[in-house]
């Protein structure tokens, strides 16, 4: 997961069709739900086509992602009972235009902004956001969240769907 | 008397926010305060003591690898190994860590630190060839500055050429970030979070394959250093020399040194490392480093007050929120009573202190450029030009390491976990000195605590009502305009905080039609 070398040929570090970004911090409970999703994707998937990316909370991940379709999985507070699902496209998000103080706050949309100067913008960009329930010390998903998990990986499958016939296959 | 209070709050919750007390157009008072992860030894409490090698890398999405070579070295000492790591492994540890901090310095400098002075939007002038810069021209052309927002308006001091040449750098260091990112993963397996360092060595082997495609690499890096990154801190430092004056800090430097560059010695106080261990203060006197001279105090923290005054291996986490004084979730770690700055300008005055003569060569040469004299290094410009020049001295140092490695040889060796014991494991992440402590019983982890370099540099006052590290940056400076207090952007920023390492949610925008909801 994340940037890693391609079979043994070490000059190669290919690009996928798909790539599903599961952010947020493990420590901190549901925060951690995209890297949950990530994780669990990762041991089902195999595929060239498909790079599943845990990025934890390292805010440069988009240097390393060169995919022409992105799903993004985070734990997302918009209102809802914990564990709702939501889907956001780019555009749905607030563009927050203060110039950061740390590392830490340069943002998702500042990584894909920058990835169109390199013309290697992805054509797709999709957001899945899991409303959280508990944000505190802990490794384990509160249960509103973890029961929620298999349809969260549905709905990330089926938005990656019909890439290929292949792509499919290794999913099934 | 007016209150400046930068908090960049609205992109991350519980973060760093800094307060400001401006009187007569100088800072009065400054007060620092953040949210800060005092929860992972509750997480790690119980647990299988390999399990910190995996669980820190995750306190921190900035510096991973930093957390996994300090919670590595901790347990090599608390298993007995520290002296017995064979050399692929020390020298592949150093690889990782030296590809870290090279994709880190890069980081800071282009794509945080630089806006505070290259302007942009002057790229709406170019009219070149270049797709990279009409791509960036067409962006400003449309009014989508983020992410290079201008904050300094009125400070701006560079030519249009150099604005220009200055933001095709910024986007050609994304690529070379990215080279300094593979070659981590060479040797680490993945990145973030790589799997190759644990204790007793590395998981990788040592191929012919790997040392030459991370040296070719290397070679690309070093050249984007030689010609591109110094220069351009050269360039900024010309164009605003005042910066050698302002942010001076506490005058007072402290480094766990990095990069070992030799096995033998179980402790790494005393082990010979590229970037040297100790203290080193304005009058240049260094001090042998002493780790148990290290106490965090609590007394203007959210903390119960009993646990005020403590070693690490003591660290007590007691939260009270709300107490009287306290303004922050950061303990204020201290050196025998006494304020310490962290970082790469620490590592570079120690090594430099200690006459070192690669890094002698390298700090005389620049503080002849400016005719300055070291104390000159005390400051904003100082702490980026020790930045990037510990990004040099690193990766100048690399190719030999590399010829070093001993392909088909061991990097990895078998050990029993104790029943009981303790461990000390200390580095310097990119922003500073990082230490990572641990208590084994019944072969489980007992307690782990991190003490990480922005506690240093952005702790709160201490019980004597000592200011901390960014806190006296930022005391005596003149503010121009304090609508548009530049100023202390460019002081905190140079210090390359670090303090979200939590929490990162997603935050639609209100009210929104176009998002939906499923389940």
């Amino acid at each position: 997961m994340g940037l890693t070398r391609s079979g043994r040929d070490l000059g190669s570090f290919q690009g996928s069709k798909v790539a599903i970004i599961g952010i947020g911090n493990l420590l901190l409970g549901d925060e951690g739900v995209g890297v949950h999703v990530a994780q669990r994707l990762a041991e089902m998937i195999h595929s060239d086509d498909i790079q599943v990316i845990d990025a934890g909370t390292s805010p440069d991940i988009f240097g390393l992602v060169d995919a022409q379709k992105v799903v993004i999985i985070d734990a997302a507070r918009a209102g809802g009972v914990p564990g709702t699902i939501y889907r956001f496209e780019l555009g749905d998000l607030n563009v927050n235009s203060e110039q950061p103080l740390s590392l830490h706050e340069l943002s998702l949309l500042d990584g894909l902004r920058v990835l169109s100067f390199l013309n290697r913008r992805p054509e797709s960009v999709v957001i899945i956001g899991i409303e959280p329930s508990t944000v505190d010390f802990r490794l384990e998903l509160s249960p509103q969240v973890e029961r929620k998990l298999p349809e969260v990986m549905r709905l990330i499958i089926s938005e990656i769907g019909g890439i290929t016939e292949q792509t499919m296959e290794v999913i099934r | 008397m007016s209150k400046i209070i930068v908090d960049p709050i609205t992109r991350i919750e519980g973060h760093l926010k800094i307060e400001v007390v401006v009187e007569n157009g100088v800072v009065k008072d400054a007060y620092s305060s953040g949210m800060m992860f005092r929860g992972i030894e509750l997480i790690l409490r119980n647990r299988d003591p390999r399990d910190a090698q995996r669980y820190t890398q995750r306190i921190c999405g900035v510096c991973p690898t930093s957390h996994s070579i300090a919670a590595t070295l901790n347990l090599d000492s608390a298993f007995g190994l520290a002296d017995k790591i064979p050399d692929n492994g020390r020298i592949v540890r150093n690889l990782i860590l030296g590809a870290a901090h090279i994709a880190d310095h890069i980081l800071h400098f282009y794509h945080l630190a630089a806006l505070d002075y290259v302007d942009v939007t002057k790229v709406a002038k170019y009219d070149g060839n270049d797709p990279v810069l009409n791509s960036v021209k067409q962006f400003i052309e449309r009014g989508e500055l983020a992410p290079f927002v201008p904050r300094n308006e009125g400070d701006y001091r560079l030519s249009d050429k150099a604005n220009i040449d200055a933001t095709a750098h910024y986007i050609k260091a994304l690529e070379m970030r990215r080279k300094a990112q593979e070659m981590l993963v060479i040797f680490g397996g993945k990145m973030p979070h790589n799997m190759a360092v644990v204790p007793g060595g590395v998981t990788e082997t040592v191929t012919v394959d790997k040392i030459a495609s991370f040296l070719w690499r290397l070679n690309e890096l070093r050249d984007f250093i030689d010609n591109v990154y110094v220069p351009d801190v050269l360039a900024v430092a010309e164009a605003y020399p005042d910066y050698f004056d302002i942010g001076a800090g506490c005058g007072n430097l402290l480094s766990y040194g990095l990069w070992d560059l030799e096995g033998n010695d179980a402790d790494y106080t005393k082990r010979n490392r590229l970037v040297k261990q100790g203290t080193v203060s304005t009058d240049l006197k260094v001090g042998t480093l002493d780790p148990n001279k290290i106490m965090e105090y609590v007394k203007h923290s959210w903390y119960t007050n009993s646990s005020t005054g403590k070693h690490p291996t003591q660290g007590v986490t007691e939260p009270q929120y709300g107490k009287k004084e306290a303004y922050s979730w950061v303990k204020a770690p201290r050196y025998d009573g006494k304020v310490y700055e962290v970082g790469p300008l620490a590592g570079i005055a120690v090594t430099y202190a200690r006459g070192e003569p690669t890094v002698k060569k390298l700090v005389d040469s620049v503080l002849s450029k400016f005719k300055a004299s070291p104390k000159a290094l005390f400051s904003v410009l100082g702490r980026h030009a020790a930045r990037a020049l510990i990004t040099k001295y690193v990766a100048d140092a690399m190719p030999e390491w590399l010829l070093q490695l001993k392909p088909g040889e061991p990097a990895y060796i078998d050990y029993q976990i104790p029943d009981e014991a303790f461990g000390m494991g200390l580095t310097d992440a990119a922003r500073g000195a990082l230490g990572h402590w641990v208590e084994i019983k019944d072969k489980k982890i007992a307690n782990y605590q991190c003490v990480v370099p922005s506690t240093w540099n952005l702790s709160p006052r201490d019980d004597q009502g000592q200011p901390g590290p960014v806190e006296q940056a930022l005391i005596g400076t003149k503010i121009r305009d304090e609508h548009n207090p530049f100023e202390i952007g460019r002081i905190v920023r140079s210090f390359d905080p670090c303090l979200a390492c939590a929490i990162h949610l997603v935050t639609p925008r209100r009210g929104t039609i176009g998002t939906y909801k499923i389940g």
